[in-house]
């Protein structure tokens, strides 16, 4: 009942800010340009295969602003106090603000895919059937999860750092080390750059789940230990 | 007469510090504070800027941790995971909101923070603060004075038994400010709330307050009852004429000592002058320099405030 509570006014927060309706726009518009200027294909699985890489590396960034948001919003706000001085468990406060991100996430992964195939439709892709979509949706889906999970080290630079500016720039150099990464033949060990790797077709070992779950669990608990100790001038 | 509530710890006292410091690296903003306010009281609590009241105040909402000492809030001792204390407390510090939310919106997320069923309660506190006409604005649209009106909604939202308030009249148009002081008198008469309010509008506080207590440099340099502050407070007799260098010259004849104000005027603050000032009227009217003001005033508490100011200074340079 109290995360419920805790939960509503969380979802209250997000729905009526106007980050809602940027997040909505920008998940509207640069999967329609990514589709429509980085495929030629005719076929649903070449289709996808042009464009998942592209579209991963946008929820990389934009998973990491939706979770930095919801955490550091109370700090530029300072609004931060206001929850602090309250009578619930602050890892109550932490958990509901962590199920916003990823209902919020969740809901964003899905209007992507939409956006996608229906570009897909509209510049006359065909060739596939019901089934091979929804198996590279569900694929899509499950490198979602992992992106929500790793966003969770997000969440806590937004903590540490007092507001939601500093994640975001974390993100860009993540995405640009990433890519020196995979040239290395990294990709398979580095918690950002899993995601994507599943999401073109390569198999990931046992040692990629660890890291992931690692690096998940780290932001989580992290950004627990942080509003359970840290003062506040 | 105030009532006073009380609770199954059997405690008298609302607010209790022990010999609480807080230092950030070498610098100490508060030092060895002790505190005892008593259920049902109103304290005012004093300072320049720097002296150890926000620090103290973040320091009684646990916001910050004392490098030392203990801090007991109706009984219970304020930790960071004694949350359910928070029921009974309601704070101000600024007024922060959610700046895309309507006012009745800001104040249902307070509300399900506090986890109260009743839904009634936010109608009644926009009415209690009389923010009807603008509870469906966003809050960033309101005027300062109704910013500050929503943060004292959101501190009494949940009936609290303490309430803990910095700088809650800042920003508020004088007819706001007797609002609020009355509507605060109120609570502490018939409600019983502890109230602990620091703020810098001197003359509006001692109009509230039960009790001074001043910080300067992290450290209590006073601590008194109102009642017991007015007998400490000088008074002296300010006297003008319209040749002042001649009035000068009688009050040094006759062996006054006298000081001169920032307007030029004289003040006399030894007890004959006090006692007897129709004796100054009569050897100026004498003496041909009759008085164009002649009165004895008591000092104000922002006098009495910055006399301890310096008063403290003087002791350690």
């Amino acid at each position: 009942m109290k995360l419920l509570s805790l939960l509503h006014n969380e979802a209250r927060k997000i729905w009526r800010s106007v980050v809602f309706w940027v997040m909505l726009g920008a998940f509207t518009a640069l999967p329609l340009m990514i589709a429509m200027f980085n495929s030629s294909a005719a076929h649903w699985g070449a289709y996808f295969a042009d464009l998942l890489g592209s579209i991963a590396s946008l929820l990389v960034v934009g998973f990491a602003f939706t979770s930095a948001w919801v955490f550091g919003v109370e700090y530029t706000n300072n609004t931060i106090k206001d929850i602090l001085v309250k009578p619930v468990p602050k890892t109550y406060t932490v958990l509901a603000k962590f199920m916003a991100v990823v209902l919020w996430n969740i809901g964003l992964a899905v209007f992507t895919f939409a956006v996608i195939a229906v570009a897909g439709s509209l510049i006359g892709v065909s060739g596939g059937s019901m089934f091979s979509i929804l198996h590279v949706f569900w694929t899509f889906m499950g490198a979602s999860l992992m992106i929500i999970l790793v966003s969770t080290t997000s969440a806590l630079i937004a903590n540490l750092t007092r507001g939601y500016l500093a994640p975001i720039g974390v993100t860009f150099l993540i995405v640009i080390v990433s890519n020196v990464v995979v040239q290395l033949g990294f990709g398979p060990y580095f918690p950002w750059t899993i995601p994507v790797l599943m999401l073109t077709g390569e198999e990931l070992s046992y040692m990629s789940m660890i890291i992931l779950a690692a690096t998940g669990l780290a932001g989580f608990a992290g950004t627990v230990a942080w509003w359970r100790f840290a003062e506040h001038k | 007469m105030r009532t006073s509530r009380t609770d199954n710890t059997g405690s008298t006292s609302a607010i209790q510090l022990e010999h609480v410091s807080k230092s950030f690296g070498n610098y100490q903003a508060v030092r060895n504070l002790s505190l005892d306010v008593k259920r049902g009281e109103v304290i005012g609590f004093l300072g320049l800027n720097g002296a150890g009241k926000t620090t103290t105040i973040k320091m009684l909402l646990s916001l910050l941790k004392p490098s030392s000492g203990t801090i007991h809030l109706l009984g219970s001792k304020v930790d960071t995971g004694n949350y359910k204390l928070w029921e009974k407390v309601g704070y101000l510090e600024e007024a922060t909101f959610y700046p895309d939310l309507t006012v009745t919106e800001n104040l249902e997320i307070a509300r399900r923070m506090h986890l109260l069923a009743d839904r009634g309660a936010v109608a009644r506190v926009i009415q209690q603060l009389d923010l009807g006409a603008h509870q469906d604005k966003p809050a960033k649209a309101l005027s300062l004075g109704n910013k500050q009106r929503l943060g004292l909604a959101k501190a009494m939202l949940h009936d609290p038994e303490v309430l803990i308030l910095d700088e809650p009249i800042n920003g508020l148009d004088p007819a706001s400010v007797v609002e609020i002081r009355e509507l605060l008198l109120d609570l502490s008469c018939n409600r019983g709330v502890t109230i602990l309010i620091s703020s810098h509008m001197l003359e509006e506080l001692s109009k509230l307050v039960d009790r001074i207590s001043i910080m300067h440099k992290g450290q209590l340099i006073q601590d008194m009852k109102v009642n017991q502050l007015e007998q400490s407070l000088q008074k002296s007799v300010l006297l003008d004429g319209r040749n002042r260098i001649a009035l000068m010259r009688i009050l040094t004849e006759h062996g006054y000592s006298y000081e001169e104000d920032a307007d030029g005027r004289l003040v006399l603050a030894e007890d004959r002058a006090i006692t007897q000032p129709e004796k100054i009227a009569e050897i100026l009217v004498r003496t041909g320099q009759p008085p164009t003001h002649l009165s004895v005033v008591t000092e104000d508490l922002e006098g009495y405030f910055l006399r301890m100011i310096r008063t403290e200074g003087r002791k350690h340079a």
